[in-house]
């Protein structure tokens, strides 16, 4: 995985780098610095950088092993579900989607309290609802749920 | 010294309000239980509550984020003493001496006496701030944007070079956020950089969702990479208030030096860019032991190895605070978020603030020394709350941190593409903090890139395309000097280090 960030890295240094002296001048019409000059700099220290830190850990690909103890899966499984929340979040609108992620994360994770996650989603769904909604008025997105929001108003 | 008295009059005049000072407690508790929860630090608590202080006033909002930023430390040490879990980075060294007395059956006046070094670093930081601050911003006022430039790039510098384990994966770290910080529109000649025509990416990507991304999302992964979320809460059983609650007559003359070393230790250290409580803290440990005439009692249970961490960690913070007021140069992830949040009301930290806005400053200044005095009572009275916190099992926590940074981020410009950058950010994150990058290199260089940038270029205006403007002027020459140095001997620490190994295999 080391390895695998490490050439992510250097494929965003590759990117950044070409689209950048493809659309970017380094210097204008008047013969000043142009646009492309600062990023250019950043981009071929970051290819420079990033190319030979690749190619340390390709070297040390072979060393790396799997740390004991770790919970990768659960990683996964929340990094999953955090997408899910922001998928659903313009569709669902704000309440629903937390309590959607809020119940499948304790449904997942904190097994055998099925009423106490249950009463802890709804609580915490309406908790963030009335502290960004009505007290900081922050236009959390409705969703299906903006009928019921203009029959309020 | 009138001045000074004079400036903290008019800070407290701002500070002693009834709204001000309520969201100075608010503050400081959020901040110590952000320090309670381990890899959640002061970062990422200042970050995810940012666009809940829109409301505010700027004045009332910084008081109430510099609050979380070293109530942080006081609430850090709590659980390095009782479960030997660091809260944060900078109370690692509080475990050393400190989990050891614990066990000893000595909890109580170990929770007594951080609560009165942190009390004491952090008041004599706030003292050393009043005596600094004027005098290096009346010094950076000279300062062209040569020496602007190589102070942001001696910071990384640091940063880089101190606090991640990689020389090359901090420079790494640093690149990465220059060049998320290029994304928008160019100052200078107005051309769309890196927007791909999105119209959300005109106005460049803004530091909030990326720092709540690498700080918040990467290190909630990171805790349940370590299985923080499988592990039963911890239920402690620490007597409060008894007789033997209290510390004895021995501890205190023991460390009464101690006290004025680690805040001095640690003022410096936060002083310097990139350097920080967590360098603060451990070279004031290592100070401690070395001038100890009995240096092998230090790491069992000794007071002095616990009062030395506390006083510099604190005091750090708030030397921390001189460089980010004076020169609007942050030294660390912490003060990087608190940078961008007075960028964002409209403040610009630098040699002309103190001037400008000198009820702000010294307002922010008072608040500080009073939102000590309010953790040191709240740190001896309330520890039984902050303790019955630690019974929360982690995967409870799980939800609301996610549901506020996800909410958090979208509050600011109801953007999506900002909501889902923060997930981009936060695996991101979650990836440097598993493989030895440095997310705080990463947030300092997104929200100091404009101002490098500018900086660099205004140089080679005036020197005529010239690097020489960074030997020519005085201040310039000696922080080139500065910089190579710490370069060369980095890179030749990791040298040496590669050729050991090499060696061993």
């Amino acid at each position: 995985m080391r390895f695998v960030f490490s050439l992510a890295f250097l494929t965003f240094s590759l990117l950044y780098t070409g689209y950048g002296i493809y659309s970017l001048d380094l210097v204008d019409s008047l013969g000043r610095l142009g646009p492309g000059f600062f990023p250019t700099i950043v981009g071929t220290l970051l290819v420079i950088t990033t190319a030979i830190n690749g190619f340390g850990e390709y070297r040390q690909r072979q060393r790396e092993s799997a740390e004991p103890g770790a919970h990768g899966r659960d990683v996964v499984i929340t990094a999953g579900l955090i997408t899910l929340f922001l998928a659903l979040l313009p569709v669902l609108g704000s309440v629903l989607t937390i309590l959607v992620f809020t119940g499948i994360y304790l449904y997942r994770f904190n097994k055998g309290q099925a009423v106490f996650n249950a009463l802890y989603a709804v609580v915490f769904s309406v908790a963030v609802f009335a502290l960004f909604e009505i007290v900081l008025q922050a236009g959390l997105p409705r969703g299906v749920m903006a009928p019921l929001y203009q029959s309020f108003q | 010294m009138n001045e000074v008295l004079t400036n903290l009059a008019t800070g407290l005049g701002v500070a002693l309000t009834f709204g001000n000072l309520v969201f100075l407690v608010l503050g400081v508790s959020v901040g110590m239980l952000v320090g309670l929860f381990p890899g959640f630090g002061p970062a990422a608590g200042i970050a995810i509550l940012i666009p809940m202080t829109f409301g505010l006033e700027p004045t009332t909002a910084i008081i109430l984020l510099a609050g979380i930023y070293y109530g942080s430390m006081y609430g850090g040490t709590i659980t390095s003493i009782l479960i030997n879990t660091p809260g944060e980075s900078a109370t690692v060294a509080s475990t050393l001496d400190g989990y050891p007395m614990a066990q000893a059956g000595r909890a109580g006046p170990a929770l007594v006496m951080q609560a009165l070094a942190s009390f004491v670093g952090g008041t004599i930081g706030v003292i050393l701030i009043c005596s600094f601050t004027p005098a290096l911003s009346r010094f950076a006022a000279s300062f062209g944007p040569s020496e602007y430039f190589l102070i942001v790039f001696l910071g990384l510098l640091l940063l880089a070079t101190l606090m991640g384990d990689n020389l090359l994966k901090g420079i790494i770290s640093a690149l990465f956020g220059f060049a998320i910080s290029t994304v928008g529109v160019d100052v200078i000649s107005g051309a769309q950089r890196f927007t791909f025509g999105s119209p959300e990416l005109i106005g460049g990507i803004y530091f909030v969702p990326v720092a709540i991304g690498l700080f918040g999302i990467g290190e909630l992964l990171n805790c349940i990479y370590t299985g923080e979320h499988r592990k039963p809460a911890r239920r402690l059983n620490v007597t409060f208030f008894s007789s033997d609650f209290w510390p004895d007559k021995r501890d205190y003359i023991i460390s009464r030096f101690t006290f004025l070393r680690g805040s001095l230790i640690g003022f410096v250290a936060g002083i310097l860019p990139g350097s920080g409580a967590t360098i603060g803290s451990i070279l004031a440990y290592s100070v401690e032991k070395r001038v100890a005439r009995d240096p092998e009692s230090l790491g069992g249970g000794d007071m002095r190895g616990l009062v030395a961490p506390e006083t510099a960690n604190n005091a750090a913070s708030a030397g921390a605070m001189v460089p980010l007021i004076s020169l609007g140069i942050p030294g660390s992830g912490a003060t990087a978020v608190l940078l961008g949040a007075l960028l964002m009301w409209g403040l610009q930290p630098g040699p002309m603030l103190i001037v400008e806005g000198p009820e702000f400053v010294w307002g922010l200044i008072a608040s500080m020394y009073l939102g000590n005095m309010m953790l040191v009572l709240m740190s001896v009275v309330a520890i039984p709350l902050f303790v019955k916190v630690l019974d929360v099992p982690y995967r409870l926590v799980v939800p609301a941190i996610v549901t506020l940074c996800i909410v958090g981020t979208f509050a600011l410009h109801s953007s999506m593409v900002e909501t889902w950058l923060l997930i981009a950010t936060g695996l991101v994150g979650f990836g440097m903090k598993r493989f030895g990058y440095s997310p705080a290199a990463t947030v300092l260089a997104v929200v100091l890139g404009g101002m490098a940038e500018n900086a660099f270029l205004q140089s080679l205006l005036i020197g005529d395309g010239s690097l020489r403007i960074f030997l020519e002027r005085p201040i310039s020459l000696v922080l080139t000097v500065v910089t190579v140095t710490i370069f060369a001997a980095a890179a030749m620490t990791r040298l040496t280090a590669l050729r050991r190994s090499r060696r061993k295999v």
